[in-house]
């Protein structure tokens, strides 16, 4: 198999590569087919959803199972692998370095990867992707919730080993004639994940060793039986996952900063602002944990500040979303696929973020916890702002790494429909938020005013999404094989190279 | 490229504070939008909470929909104005070169 056309190799070469270049690709490969089998089980879910009463999944708990691997698949096998796989396609070039800094430990941290997935998708537990206790501790069947349990571990530790690559190659391989200042914004996003990364997820994997004791009876961490405290585990929890969204969010927004200045034939309007924003989202991060939780029981003071702490985290936002505009403004915009998906994704990184700051009002996050309307706005982020924008960037890298083109009307007819779906799903959870329908249920009651038609328009949309994804799956795999050869020194016909992409070190 | 695009005339004074004008209005409505809230919670008078947190809610959302309109409202106007088969946004061949 060639999967890059102006050089050729068999696959095998590319399996046991330790090039950067080889292992950003496998990362995409496995994280496109983690993306494929995770919306996979989000249309069975929505399926059954259509109508109320149990029809495709059988029982409640299969539906749980449905779930909880649907979400473990799209954070850790998706949004986080294929963050992995474009920085490590791309970083090594931009800091202008032969390689990553450490090639095998690199080719160890995405080969943990298929391990943890076989032990999450294997086991299929029912916990859901918090797993939290008591549940996860007392009832959840194993050895399902071990498996899970391992895989997570597994996929930690991934990321951090991927995590502490990146951060010596930018700080200790780059150029030296290549000032921290003026490398690209997506390093910066890089850079900023990467400490978050090494931060927040210590955390979550010592509160898993906790998980697994309790399991096994030997401790009582967050058993109230034994006097542990299963509060504790949200906090340990959500110290790691809140820091976790930007951490999906920021590789995101560097893609951005990549594709917008270059499609609107604009240098970037504020490099330092973007800079700013990118260390100020990362600490903030960290601020707004607990507004989680808000519903388990706080007092008011710990309450406002992770409300402050979480609006905080408006102005860095803005101040990314006024970069691109300002950077538009002006320009000459060529919307060829990568541009319509940044744009589509910019647009819905509002509406998800007004969203949020809702759920951080506090007298407001108790009308919209554990409803519909929380499942609309976490979706809302990384399906219509993460999703979109990296699969803009699939479109945008497809050249590059195949030395063909893809089909650019099928693209486009991607866009339309994957934005369409998306509005029609999650801007209807919310919908179906306020109008008190809770999460993660299999069965509804039908003749509750709006619940049934607003799931079948979800459901609808789901599919719509789910079909654009078909479409895009399909125009990849036949470009990469019988495709236009792309001109490599600008493929999108832009008129200008604002970054040499195509400057490679020989495999090694 | 800027000089085939004709830069200066995209980004005149004029633009510039339009563009400023646009982006920054929203935070006028949030400030503005957050004034008597804060007057409630002191009154010592009966409060349905239910009511309050969902006049609460309508409000803060009146508030989301003015600042989304704005900025959404600026994309959509930056996407259509500044798209390269905008009549006024061609590149203009240069006689004699």
């Amino acid at each position: 198999m060639v999967l890059e056309v102006k050089q050729p190799r068999p696959m095998w070469e590319i399996l046991f590569s330790t090039h950067h270049t080889d292992i950003g690709l496998l990362y995409m490969i496995s994280s496109i087919t983690a993306l494929m089998l995770g919306g996979g089980l989000a249309l069975a879910l929505r399926a059954e959803l259509f109508l109320p009463g149990l029809q495709i999944i059988q029982d409640p708990t299969s539906f749980n199972r449905f779930f909880t691997v649907h979400g473990t698949t799209m954070l850790f096998l998706w949004a986080i692998p294929f963050a992995a796989g474009v920085g490590n396609y791309l970083i090594p070039i931009m800091v202008r370095y032969k390689d990553m800094a450490w090639p095998k430990l690199n080719a160890v941290a995405f080969w943990m990867i298929p391990v943890g997935a076989a032990l999450v998708w294997l086991g299929f537990s029912d916990t859901g992707w918090t797993a939290y206790p008591p549940y996860s501790i007392i009832r959840a069947p194993g050895p399902a919730a071990e498996m899970w349990i391992f895989g997570l571990k597994i996929l930690g530790i991934s990321s951090i080993l991927g995590s502490i690559n990146f951060i010596v190659t930018i700080l200790k391989c780059r150029h030296p004639d290549l000032s921290i200042m003026k490398m690209s914004l997506f390093s910066w996003s890089i850079l900023s994940i990467s400490f978050m990364t090494i931060v927040a997820v210590p955390t979550f994997a010592a509160s898993l060793i906790m998980l697994y004791t309790d399991r096994l009876g030997i401790s009582g961490f967050f058993n109230p039986a034994m006097g542990g405290d299963p509060i504790a585990y949200q906090h340990l929890f959500w110290f790691t996952f809140h820091p976790e969204v930007y951490i999906f969010l920021l590789p995101a927004v560097g893609m951005l900063y990549e594709m917008i200045p270059k499609f609107s034939r604009k240098p970037l309007f504020s490099y330092q602002s973007g800079v700013a924003a990118f260390v100020l989202l990362a600490l903030i991060g960290f601020a707004s944990w607990a507004h989680h939780m808000f519903a388990t029981g706080m007092s008011f003071t710990e309450k406002t500040v992770f409300m402050v702490g979480t609006l905080a985290a408006v102005p860095a936002s803005s101040m990314h979303v006024f970069n691109w505009i300002a950077t538009m403004w002006g320009g000459r915009i060529k919307f060829a696929a990568p541009m319509l998906f940044g744009v589509g994704g910019i647009m819905l990184f509002f509406a998800s973020g007004a969203g949020g700051v809702v759920n951080t009002a506090l007298p407001l996050d108790f009308i919209t916890h554990d409803s519909y309307w929380v499942v609309g706005h976490f979706h809302l982020i990384l399906m219509g702002t993460v999703s979109l924008t990296f699969t803009g960037f699939i479109y945008y890298l497809f050249p590059l790494i195949t030395g063909r083109m893809y089909n650019e009307r099928a693209a486009q007819v991607h866009f339309v429909l994957a934005f369409v779906g998306v509005i029609f799903v999650f801007m209807t959870q919310h919908l179906l938020g306020l109008h008190g329908m809770p999460r993660r249920i299999a069965d509804y009651d039908g003749t509750i005013p709006g619940w049934l038609i607003m799931n079948q328009i979800a459901s609808i949309g789901a599919w719509i999404a789910g079909l654009s994804y078909v479409i895009m799956l399909v125009n990849l795999i036949k470009s990469a094989g019988s495709g236009k050869e792309a001109e490599m020194r600008d493929p999108f016909k832009i008129g200008e190279e604002y970054y040499d992409y195509t400057r490679r070190e020989p495999h090694h | 490229m800027s000089s085939d695009l004709g830069q200066g005339d995209l980004m005149s004074p004029k633009s510039n504070i339009l563009l400023l004008i646009l982006l920054f209005s929203p935070l006028v409505v949030v400030v503005l939008s957050s004034f008597d809230t804060v007057f409630a919670q002191e009154s010592e008078e009966y409060v349905i909470r239910r009511v309050e947190i969902w006049s609460l809610f309508y409000r803060l959302m009146v508030a989301a929909f003015v600042v989304g309109a704005v900025v959404q409202g600026s994309i959509v106007y930056v996407c259509w104005r500044f798209r390269e088969s905008h009549k006024k946004n061609k590149v203009k061949e240069i006689e004699g070169v």
